[in-house]
Parts: C-alpha cells; structure tokens; sequence
C-alpha cells in the first residue's frame, strides 16, 4: 500500500504545531494510526502554512475507508484537491520539500509494534570472581569514602535542610562539583537508611540512629548502623562491640559499619541511657519493611497526582526501551513533558516527569526508577531476577531497578549498595524471606543465578 | 542577693549569647541595660526582696573590688571561672557604665569619666582611683578580648592613643548611648513628631540625615563610625524610641520599655520552579528571647527564638503583596507586657543572604549590605526609577532586569551590590534608600565558601573557608593570624574583590585583617575539628506515611 502526502491548508489554525495536536487526537479517538501514519509540517510556521497528512491507501489521491468517512472533519476538509477535482493532490516527500522553507517537523502516530522483550544479558555472568583490587584504585576509594564519612557527620549534626544546603555540603567535601550530582548522593543516602526527604522532595533530614538487623550465613548477630551518626556513638560501638566498616562499592557512600554483638538490646539500652544515641534503635528493618510495603498496584495508588497537567502545551517523550521518544501521550507510560520550543530557546529540562495512568487519566509522580519500573510493568515487560543461594545476593537488570523503596529494603538487608555487574545490580546477603516477599509485590520472575 | 559572679555570667550570656558567631561584641553597659539584666536575674533568685537592679550591680561590684583602705583591688576579677568564662566582665561593665554616665564635653575627659566611677565605686576624690593606677585595668580588656576571639567573636575594645585617656579609650569605645545622648534624642523625637511604627533600620536612616547641631558631638561620632558599630547603635536607639513612644514623659522610669516586636522579611525561593515566598520575621528585643503568642489572621502562632546566638524569631506566616504594601499589626498575646507585632509598610526593603549560612540561598532583612555582599532589592514599581538612576550611575550594580513577584505587586532586583564609594553627587527623590545603600565602609573582609559548623560559628577542618577583601582600592592586604599563638599564618597583598583559599592550619581560633583604601576590617574564623560534631534533635517532620506505618530511614513505627 503506497504511502503519500496530502495538503493541507488549514483555516481557523495560526500555528502548524497546533493544527498537530489536533491530527493527534483524530488519529487517536479513530484508531487511524494505521492509514495515518504521520504528518509533516515546517517548524515553527505561523500565518500561511501548509501541513502535510501521510496517507497510506490503494491509490494515491484517494482516501482509505476509514478516513473517508470522516472526509467533512475540519481538517480533512480542507485537503487540496487534485487536477481532475475527483482526487486530491498527492505529494511526495521531495515535492514537499520544495514547498516549505524550513525546517520540516515530523509528528509520528503509527503505534509501535511492541518490540519482543529484551533478553537479560545472559552473556554477563552477575556473580564473577573477584578481580584483583588495584592499589590506586583501593586508595582513591578509600578516600572518596571518607569523604561521605564526614558528609553523614555533617547531616547528623545538621539535622535537617534545604536540598542547597547539601548540595554546598557535597562541593566543600569535593563529591559534587556544581551540584548536579546532590541528588544522586541522597538517594544512596536514602537507601542506606541514613536520610529521608520531605513530601515535596525539597527538604531532607537525618534518620534515626538503627542498629539494623542483617542476615548472617554462619548464625552470628550482626546489625549495620544505619542513620545519625558522631564521633561518640562510633566511638562508643567500637569500645563495646566487634566493629568492621567497609567502604561501600566504589567508595559512594560512608562506609559500612557493622556491629557484631550477642546483646545488642543491652547495647542499644546502654547507650540510650548514657545518653550518647537516645534516639537508638534495634530494627528488623529490611524485612519489616519489605513486609510493609504494598504490591506495586498499591503502590501505584499511592503515588501523588499531579493536577492540571495538560501534555497539548508540551512536548512529549515516551520511555521506551532504554530511552525517551517524542510521541504523543496516548497511553500509559512513564513521559516527560518539555517546554515547547520558543524563540530558539531550548528549555534545558523537562517540566516534568511523571508516569500517565490512562485508565484513570491522571499523572503520578513518583521517583525516576520507580515511574519507570512501573512504566515497564504496564507494558507487559516482567523483571527476570537472579537469586545465588550460597551467596544470598539477588541481581536485577539494571533496567529494571526497582523503586526505591522498595530498593531500600534490598540495600537494608546488608547495609551496602548494589555492585553494578555487566547490565545488573547485585545485592548482597538478602534474605530468601525478603526476596519472596519483593518478588510478589513488584512481580519479580526468580531464577536461579547462572552459576547456581 | 546575686553576687558578683552571678552578675558576671549573667553580663557575658546577656552581650555575647546574643551576638551571631563572628559578629563583634560590645559591651554596651548603661543603666537601662544592667538594669534589664539585674531585673531577670533578681527575678530568678530564690527568694529575691525588691530591690533596685543599678544599685545591686553596683553594690556586687564594690563588694569584689573595693578592698581595704578604699583601694580596688583588680585580682578577684582576673582569671577565669565557672566553664572558663572570665572573671572581669562585670567589672569591665562598671568601667564602661561610667564612661555611660559622662556629660558630653565633645573631648576626652579623664576628670569627668573617674568622677562617675568613683560614684559607682563609692570612692571620695578625683582622677584615677587607687590600685588603677597606671592603667592597671588594660589586662583585664586584654584578657577580655583574647577570650571573645577564642569564642568566635571580634573585639571591638582599643586602647587610644598613648596619653593620659588611653586607659579610659577602652571603655569609651564601648559605651554606646550616653545619657546626654539619650536627652537629645528623645528631644529629637518630640521636635519632628516621629510617632510611627519605625522600625530600627528606617530609624537610624532618619537621625543620621538629621543636621549636626541637633545631635550631641558624641552622638555625631557614634554615627559617623563603620557599619559594624551602626547594628548595635542602631537597636539602641531604636530601643529609646519605643521606650519614648509609650512614655514621652518618662515618668514609669525603667517600666516604660517598649511594647511593640518589629518583623522583617524572611525570602525563600525554590530552585526548581523559581517561586519567591516571604514570611514574616520577627526581630527579638535586646535581651529577649521568651516565647510568644502572636494572632495572626484566625490563628494564634507561637514565636520561638531562631537559633541559639540569633537575634530573631523563626519565620510565621506568608505575606503577599498588599500586606507588605500596606503594612500589619498582629496582636501578641502572650506575653503581657508585650502588645503587638508590626510589619512596617514600606515601599522598599533590601534583603542580604544568611550570615550564618550565605550558600543556603535564603535572604532575610539581616541588615544593611556588607560591603561587598549581594542585596535583593524588593520594592514597589515606583522605586524602580530610582534604584535605576542608581544603576545608571553605576553607584550599584544589578545583572539583571526587575522580576515581577507577590502577584506582581512588587519587584525583585536580584544581585545586586554597591559597586561605587562616590555617592555625594547623587541624588534620590526616596533619601532614605539613597541613605540605606550608600556605604558606610572603604573595606570589608568576606569569608565564604567551605563547610560550616552546623548550628555553631566555624567551619570544619578541612573545609575552611575562602576569604576576600572588598574595598574601592584595586589592591587590599590581608592577614590571618592564629588568636592562642599570635602566629601569622597568611600575610599577603591581593587583588581587591578576589577570593583566596587559605591554608588553615587545623582547629583554632583565627583573626583575618583585612586592609584596604585606608580602613581596616576584621572578621572572625573558627575552624573546627570533625569530631566536635555531634547528633542534631531528630526531625519529626522526616517521617514518611508508609500504609499504617511510618518510616524514616532504616525505623518504622
């Protein structure tokens, strides 16, 4: 079926951007992605312009079925007709380019064919054997660490701010150099358990001091210390308790200090008491959390609703795969909105990025991995996992990381970040109970690790 | 009956917990003064009798220093006491109480300063009393000075010029409103009629254009000094004046202090949106520090203090547009004495970035611009021209166009800093924003960048901050020196306006000096070691709703 181009010169339209928004929503309400594939106008065009509809039917000047009968829209109304006045003019794309002077935007709605899943990168074993540490490489890790050593003491003592004032924090340490990266280092904090942020994700505040639980092969009691944290309650941990602190993968977060301790009530009561930690706690915390979080469905509900968005005054992109497409918004997804262009200006961020829940057409905002888990979800992709029995490390594709909630009571079960391993995340010493009850919530396929 | 040491760390929590970190201290002793501070500390004396506050701090002092023979005795207030706080501070307010007292001559009067301590000490005679001789009370100021440096505050007391009065200088430099001041001003007060809601700022702007004679020659040199002696002159007239508006007479003595709480702005914006909000900020009275009860709207709010060494309550309540236009008045109701907050109406404010935290973001009417330092000009459209005819002249400077906020009732000027000293042939229809950016100082020393103490003056080890001279001469010296040592450890000329990072040696207390067009600036440093931190009050706030839970970090409730 050969594809050519009818003209348009749209009356009742200052603006070729406009009239496309309009074509969108004909495509869509009508199901026409098929017959109309796209249409192609010039950038920017106001006052006289001419707009140009693929059309895909047996002969070029004739419209399908489906559009025909809706020959008397607005739109399709105004098609130029053809020499013999029976057809309408069929243009070609060359044609068109002699006809528009400048810059020819596409506006895409043929729907996609969803694209078979994307096979784990099965050639990627995510449980290699260890690689020899490189003494440099272990210096400057050990130093970034210190350096987050000092950002979690800073936080503690400052208790609560503004994201500038950490952002400040993190360049006078030598960890964000303009501040770009501020966010990405409190979420690992948040992960961590050490910090949590405001409602509206402008404020963050130290958590509580935890001893959290971690699960232990051989049987002994060991607890990561998670939260506030000063000189006097490291100090006084080491006094009383068997400590280790290891720096987290690649130095990117303060170390982790883990507590061996048989009566770790006593201690927690002890330093309570003395009044070193009085906000101490003992915590279960990965699997209490595992345990109260909802199935992603829930989840979802819980999510805020962003009101009065309208997507016809943006630009939208679509996550797809592994990367954001200009589309329209037609369906559930994760999108973000751009500023439309305007005098040559181009906006340097999205206004906003937030997952379309069609069903219900609302906009929900939520963290980045989380939108687009969800997004993944929604599309009928389903996240394969890897559980090594003997290690008790889980390993998702990177593509799939989960909320981050969700996330955070991965990281809780040892205390340390994910290593990143050939396209996945691996996390370390998570509990079986822990892993059953996540790969139920967030629809996990479990399979057992490659070399298992 | 409180005795002297009680008076003394009652006088150093009263001029030095409310002093911001860094900020110079002056212990600005008169009768009013000691008397707010006696009133409190009788008050909290088990079992108190009425007495007079003045005449108690006098009778505490007489009875430490006035040894046999009618002689003083400086030993008993040498040293250090109670948490390392020196002995001498109480004395040293006598001294300075006296020089509180002097008639003004317009010169330096020895005759007319030691008369007034022998009448606080209850010694007969003239001139200096026995046991002072020879200035024997200078290493009391030393030793008052080192300790305020150690703390993380600048001295402002100095010696004069070698002479007979170079002894008296230290407590002359001190004093601020003397009672002939205070006669005058309230005379000033009467004569032009000044009865509205002035706060201390707008307050200071209308003596300082007054013409010379009005003003006592004393007076004239406090308002002729550099900005950091204008705050506290400033508060302290401003304090007169409440205390005038309610008592014009004066006949309710030291009752009749003012009623009425002053708020400024508080400006926030979000980074992201951009979105400007204000809030009121309330500014404490001198010495207070109470809660407040305040209704505002249909709600009651309650004013607590911001933080440990501010002199301002935390922000309360959102103000658009035409608040800020036409001004408020907001009942206190608690505590009696105390009767309304006013937002002054204004068609202009000048909004500087935290002092203690300059990175945060947030501005606040902190005070005037340092030199220096970026200002947000906030003001109605019809200053614009003005502030404009500033910029032209290139008296200011200012990147960028006027922002529309407050529902585009009002105007934002971002950035902007005073960029000229040659004021005097400019001219400004609004005298008072012509007076409120025209600067009073030719140099300033900035510190800024590096990580600060949380909740405390200083900065962490490591993360010392960068320092600049700012000044109207192209090139400005700078030298740092280690306060317990006395070591210089940075001494170099610069580029004026130019930061330069410091290699701080590690914790200590350090003094920057910065000279340049012929004045000199100081600014305190603390550098603090890492292990000084210690864990914040958690933040109810932090807790997130988690189904039936509620989770913060790794605890869930």
């Amino acid at each position: 079926m050969p594809r050519w181009y009818a003209a348009c010169r749209p009356h009742g339209y200052s603006r070729a951007d406009t009239l496309a928004q309009d074509v969108a929503a004909l495509v869509r309400h009508n199901d026409l992605g098929q017959v109309l594939p796209l249409i192609r106008f010039e950038r920017g065009a106001k006052g006289q312009f001419y707009v140009f509809l693929a059309i895909e039917s047996d002969t070029p000047g004739e419209l399908p079925p489906q559009l025909a009968k809706l020959s008397q829209h607005r739109i399709l109304s105004g098609l130029l007709p053809g020499d013999d006045g029976a057809r309408f003019a069929a243009f070609d794309l060359d044609k068109i380019k002699t006809m528009v002077g400048g810059e020819i935007s596409v506006q895409d709605y043929a729907r996609r064919l969803a694209k078979p899943l994307l096979e784990p990168p099965v050639f990627a074993d995510p449980f290699p054997p260890d690689d020899a540490a490189d003494e440099a490489a272990a210096d400057e890790l050990l130093a970034r660490s210190q350096r987050y050593d000092r950002l979690l003491l800073w936080l503690s003592a400052a208790g609560s701010g503004s994201l500038t004032v950490a952002a400040r924090a993190c360049q006078a340490l030598g960890l964000d150099r303009d501040g770009s990266a501020t966010g990405r280092i409190l979420r690992r904090l948040r992960l961590l358990g050490h910090v949590e942020r405001s409602a509206d994700g402008n404020r963050w505040a130290i958590a509580p001091p935890v001893l959290a639980r971690v699960a232990s092969a051989l049987g002994e009691a060991r607890y990561v210390l998670c939260g506030a944290r000063d000189d006097v309650l490291l100090g006084a941990l080491r006094r009383v308790a068997a400590v280790d602190e290891q720096p987290q993968p690649g130095g990117a977060a303060p170390a982790r200090v883990c507590v061996m301790t048989a009566d770790v009530e006593g201690l927690a009561g002890e330093l309570r008491v003395s009044g070193v930690a009085p906000q101490l706690r003992v915590e279960a915390a990965a699997a209490r959390l595992a345990d109260a979080l909802p199935p992603l469905e829930q989840w979802q509900s819980t999510l805020g609703v962003v009101p009065d968005v309208r997507p016809a005054q943006y630009d939208a992109r679509r996550y797809e795969e592994a990367a954001f497409v200009e589309t329209v918004v037609d369906r559930s997804g994760f999108y973000e909105l751009w500023p439309r262009e305007g005098r040559g200006a181009r906006a340097q961020r999205p206004a906003y990025r937030l997952f379309y829940d069609a069903a219900r057409d609302r906009w929900l905002a939520g963290d980045w991995y989380g939108l687009r888990y969800l997004a993944r979800v929604h599309d009928g992709e389903r996240c394969s996992a890897h559980y090594d029995l003997l290690s008790a490390s889980l390993a998702i594709p990177e593509a799939f990381r989960p909320p981050e909630l969700y996330e955070r009571a991965l990281v809780l079960c040892s205390g340390r970040l994910p290593d990143r391993r050939g396209g996945w995340l691996c996390y370390p010493e998570v509990e079986l109970s822990v892993v059953d009850t996540l790969a139920a919530k967030l629809h996990l396929s479990l399979e057992d690790s490659p070399d298992a | 009956m409180p005795d002297y040491d009680a008076w003394n760390h009652a006088l150093i929590t009263y001029f030095v917990a409310g002093s911001p970190p860094g900020a110079p201290v002056f212990l600005t002793a008169d009768d009013d003064t000691v008397a707010l501070v006696g009133e409190r500390l009788i008050e909290s004396a088990p079992a108190a009798p009425a007495t007079d506050p003045v005449r108690d701090f006098e009778r505490a002092i007489r009875a430490r220093v006035v040894g046999p023979g009618e002689r003083v005795v400086l030993a008993p207030v040498m040293g250090s006491g109670v948490n390392d706080e020196p002995r001498c501070a109480a004395f040293l307010c006598a001294l300075v109480l006296a020089a509180s007292r002097m008639r003004d001559t317009g010169d330096i009067d020895d005759v007319n300063y030691f008369t007034r301590l022998r009448d606080i000490l209850r010694l007969p005679g003239r001139g200096r009393p026995p046991g002072m001789e020879g200035g024997a009370e200078e290493p009391l100021w030393q030793s008052w000075n080192f300790w305020l440096q150690v703390q993380g505050h600048l001295p402002t007391a100095t010696p004069g010029p070698e002479g007979p009065q170079r002894y008296i200088h230290y407590a002359r430099s001190q004093a601020l409103l003397r009672d002939a001041d205070k006669d005058k001003l309230r005379e000033l007060f009467q004569t032009r009629g000044w009865r509205g809601d002035l706060d201390a700022e707008s307050l200071l702007l209308r003596v300082r254009r007054e013409p010379p004679h009005v003003l006592t020659v004393h007076l004239r040199e406090l308002l002729a000094s550099d900005s950091q002696r204008l705050v506290p002159l400033a508060d302290a007239i401003h304090e007169l004046y409440e205390a005038w508006r309610l008592d014009p007479a004066g006949t309710m003595g030291r009752a009749g202090r003012g009623r009425t709480l002053y708020a400024g702005l508080y400006r926030e914006a979000d980074p992201l949106s951009g979105t400007v909000c204000y809030q009121l900020y309330p500014h404490l009275t001198r010495g207070g520090g109470e809660e407040l009860r305040v209704r505002i709207g249909d709600r009651v709010e309650t004013l607590r203090p911001e933080r440990e060494h501010s002199r301002w309550y935390y922000p309360v309540a959102e103000v658009d547009g035409a608040t800020l236009a036409a001004g408020a008045r907001y009942p206190i109701e608690q505590p009696a004495e105390l009767r309304e907050l006013v937002l002054p109406a204004r068609d202009y404010w000048i909004l500087v970035p935290d002092p203690e935290m300059p990175d945060s973001g947030v501005h606040a009417t902190w005070g005037r611009p340092e030199l220096g330092e970026p200002f947000i000009l906030l003001c109605q459209e019809p200053i614009l021209a003005q502030f404009n005819y500033l910029v032209q002249e290139r008296l200011v400077e200012c990147p960028g166009e006027a922002v529309p906020v407050l529902d585009g009732s009002w105007y934002e000027l971002r950035d902007c800093y005073v960029v000229s000293e040659a004021w005097s042939g400019a001219h400004l229809s609004n005298p008072e924003l012509y007076d409120a950016l025209r600067p009073t100082d030719k140099c300033n020393v900035i510190v800024s960048g590096g990580l600060r103490l949380p909740g405390r003056p200083g900065w962490l080890d490591g993360a010392g901050p960068s320092v600049t001279v700012s000044g109207f001469a192209p090139e400005s010296e700078v030298i740092i020196t280690d306060v317990r040592t006395e070591r210089v450890i940075l001494e170099r000329t610069q580029r004026t306006g130019e930061p330069i990072p410091v290699p701080w040696p590690g914790p200590g207390a350090y003094q920057v000096l910065g000279r340049c067009a012929g004045q000199e600036a100081r600014r305190a440093v603390t550098i603090a070691a890492w292990d000084e931190l210690r864990l914040s009050a958690p933040a109810e706030e932090a807790w997130i709703a988690l189904g039936g839970h509620r989770l913060c970090g790794a605890a869930l409730d």
